[in-house]
């Protein structure tokens, strides 16, 4: 609906200042007319006995989006929603009953342009004897006023309900805004803050760097939030972190300054605990690095005595002695040596967790190939078959992989020592999305209600009279493959074969891998 | 008189194993001990209690872990040392740490062997460096 269908402009016909308004009762009819069309706020006035539009003026069709010849004789019922109408009519019977302005601050209408907001003023209109024979409403149309306003009030809850303490003060520094949380954090309540300047927060040494960033501000510089101290109504010295924006009016001049301002005390507590927990390790690292050097010194001379000496008594004593005496000092001298290799196994196992992991490309399938390689050239006699899949290439520490590698890989020639035809394979094997490795062989096995028991240190399955081992070996192995954020575990049969699987803590691969 | 093999080793033990090792050896090279990085400073700038040693070792068998001044500070120092500068000097130790090891080759050690626990690679140890410093090895011109 268009508003200015058969209104034609009353301005055109008459001129109020040429014509005598005063006395010709024509022309001032039209004057006053002309005053109530141009009335910039809706104009109506209804009968009192039906409450049907009698008048309607120029900015209510506007408002509305009706014109006034669909308006004028009707009542409201006619054309609002019967909740609204009944609204209006109430307040149209006070109006005329109690013969007062009643004023709504805020109504809410709907018209053809959607739902505008109000500020209505009803009066009744009296005849001679007091009689109410119209209803007159001017009504101001306040929606874009009241947007601004919900808009106004829903930032000051914000900031009123913020935890952050958010002030605001001018451009020299007097406190003029003061939240709920600066009350918190600071102590002071709004009527104390406001007001007063900003050097009642900064300790005496502190609050220098306020300068500099208004500078920067003001040049168009975005100033990331700083630590501070700043000083509370009890004298505590809080440590804070600032963020300071410019204020500016709707001319775009700066008015002043907005600063959010955290309390960061815990933050920082919680920054002295992790760097004093860094330099406790670092501590016991560096401790643990000195016991190890200590015992890499200070175990083996004993063991080096005791296999020496046993040798020097077979040399220098062997006639006096029997058969049983030079097997006992062999037995002697054999324990020292297994101790050695234990020390040593016990110093790898604690360097690997010691030592920082350096990435690089790694291929297993070479590392298989080289370590079986030394195998076969220290037992030229031996006949093993070897299978190495292609595309054994991952990411990880290239000393370290190699160590899990010659581990598994001597492991399966050691334990394939009895096989007549003993085969040895590697590759690499799909587990839950991830890519495994595996090192399988068909020799000696393990019953597997005893795998848990695989990876302990000191563990061993078989007998040292089958297999000579420390049993430090696999530790060490788990040990390396957790530190790449990867784990072990074994399949075997007794007698038939054991496959050992590893991951290195891939992301989850969507290739489809070579073989099983 | 032929020169001496400085052995520098304060574990009695350690030291009892070596004379044994290299006697097996057959060297004719005369050993002298000592049992502390002191000491072995002493003799090989010919003072204090050795201030009549008359000739340079041919060759310096040094330990580690020494008390008083340990033995990288023994190496430290005869390095530095205008007279001693270019003596052969074999670090003998337990320790495979590989710190020990770049500090060692660092400051200027000639080689590095780790003492073994079983006896007989010990005394083919110490026959092959004997092999190869006393006999093998050309003597720098100053310590002839």
């Amino acid at each position: 609906m268009t508003a200015d269908k058969g209104v034609k402009d009353p301005t055109s016909e008459v001129s109020p200042a040429k014509a005598d308004v005063d006395v010709d009762p024509v022309h001032a009819a039209r004057f006053l007319d002309a005053i109530i069309e141009n009335i910039p706020d809706m104009i109506f006035v209804k009968d009192a006995e039906r409450l049907a539009f009698k008048k309607f003026n120029r900015a209510g069709e506007k408002l509305l989006g009706v014109a006034r010849a669909e308006l004028l004789g009707k009542n409201d019922f006619d054309f609002f929603p019967e909740e609204q109408a009944r609204f209006f009519q109430e307040k149209d019977r006070n109006t005329l009953i109690g013969k007062a302005l009643v004023e709504m601050e805020e109504e809410p209408i709907e018209t053809a342009n959607g739902r505008r907001w109000l500020h209505t003023k009803k009066v009744p209109v009296l005849d001679e004897s007091g009689t109410p024979i119209y209803l007159l409403g001017i009504s101001e149309d306040i929606t874009e006023r009241k947007q601004e306003e919900d808009a106004r009030r829903r930032l000051a809850a914000l900031v009123d309900s913020s935890s952050d303490g958010i002030l605001s003060m001018t451009m020299d520094h007097v406190i003029t805004t003061w939240n709920n949380g600066a009350q918190a954090l600071f102590g002071y309540t709004a009527a104390e803050a406001i007001g007063k300047p900003v050097s009642l927060l900064l300790p005496p040494e502190h609050g220098g760097e306020l300068f500099g960033i208004v500078e920067r501000l003001k040049r168009g510089e975005s100033v990331p939030s700083y630590e501070a101290v700043r000083r509370a109504s009890d004298g505590r010295d809080l440590d804070v972190s600032v963020s300071t924006f410019l204020i500016h009016n709707k001319k775009g001049e700066i008015i002043g300054l907005s600063k959010i301002v955290r309390d960061i005390t815990e933050l920082k507590r919680a920054e002295a605990a992790a760097t004093k927990a860094r330099d406790e390790a670092q501590t016991a690292n560096r401790e643990l690095e000195a016991f190890s050097y200590s015992v890499a010194h200070d175990l083996r001379a004993p063991l080096r005595a005791i296999d020496g000496f046993s040798q020097a008594l077979l040399e220098d004593c062997g006639d006096v002695l029997n058969e049983e005496g030079k097997q006992h000092l062999d037995r002697v001298r054999k324990s020292a040596q297994h101790m050695a290799e234990l020390i040593d196994a016990l110093l790898a196992l604690s360097r690997v967790t010691r030592s920082e992991l350096v990435q690089t490309t790694v291929d297993i399938g070479a590392l298989a190939r080289e370590s079986l390689n030394l195998l076969q050239q220290t037992n030229p006699l031996r006949e093993v078959e070897v299978k190495i899949q292609e595309g054994l290439v991952v990411s990880g520490d290239a000393r370290l992989l190699g160590a899990v590698v010659e581990n598994l890989v001597s492991n399966a020639w050691k334990f394939t020592a009895k096989r007549a035809h003993a085969l040895i394979e590697i590759g690499s094997t799909s587990e839950a999305g991830t890519r495994a490795f595996y090192v399988r062989d068909n020799g000696a096995g393990f019953d597997m209600s005893y795998a848990a028991k695989l990876f302990g240190v000191f563990q061993r399955l078989h007998s040292a009279a089958e297999f000579e081992g420390t049993g430090v070996g696999l530790a060490t192995v788990q040990r390396i493959l957790r530190r790449h954020g990867g784990y072990i575990w074994a399949e075997a049969l007794p007698n038939v074969g054991a496959t050992f699987y590893f991951t290195l803590g891939e992301a989850t691969s969507t290739q489809d891998q070579k073989g099983s | 008189m032929l020169p001496a093999i400085l052995l520098v080793e304060d574990n009695p033990n350690d030291e009892a194993l070596t004379l044994r090792a290299l006697k097996k050896s057959n060297f004719a090279n005369p050993v002298v001990v000592v049992r502390d990085g002191a000491e072995a400073l002493d003799y090989l700038f010919a003072k204090g209690a050795h201030a009549a040693r008359e000739k340079l070792p041919q060759l310096v068998l040094l330990d580690l872990k020494l008390p008083k001044i340990d033995g990288l500070e023994v190496l430290k120092a005869l390095r530095a040392d205008e007279r001693t500068k270019l003596l052969p000097v074999v670090i003998l130790t337990s320790s495979l740490e590989e710190q020990d090891l770049i500090q060692g080759y660092s400051l200027g050690a000639n080689s590095y062997v780790r003492k073994p626990v079983n006896f007989a690679d010990f005394v083919e140890a110490v026959r092959q460096l004997g092999m190869y410093w006393l006999v093998l090895n050309e003597i720098p011109p100053n310590l002839r």
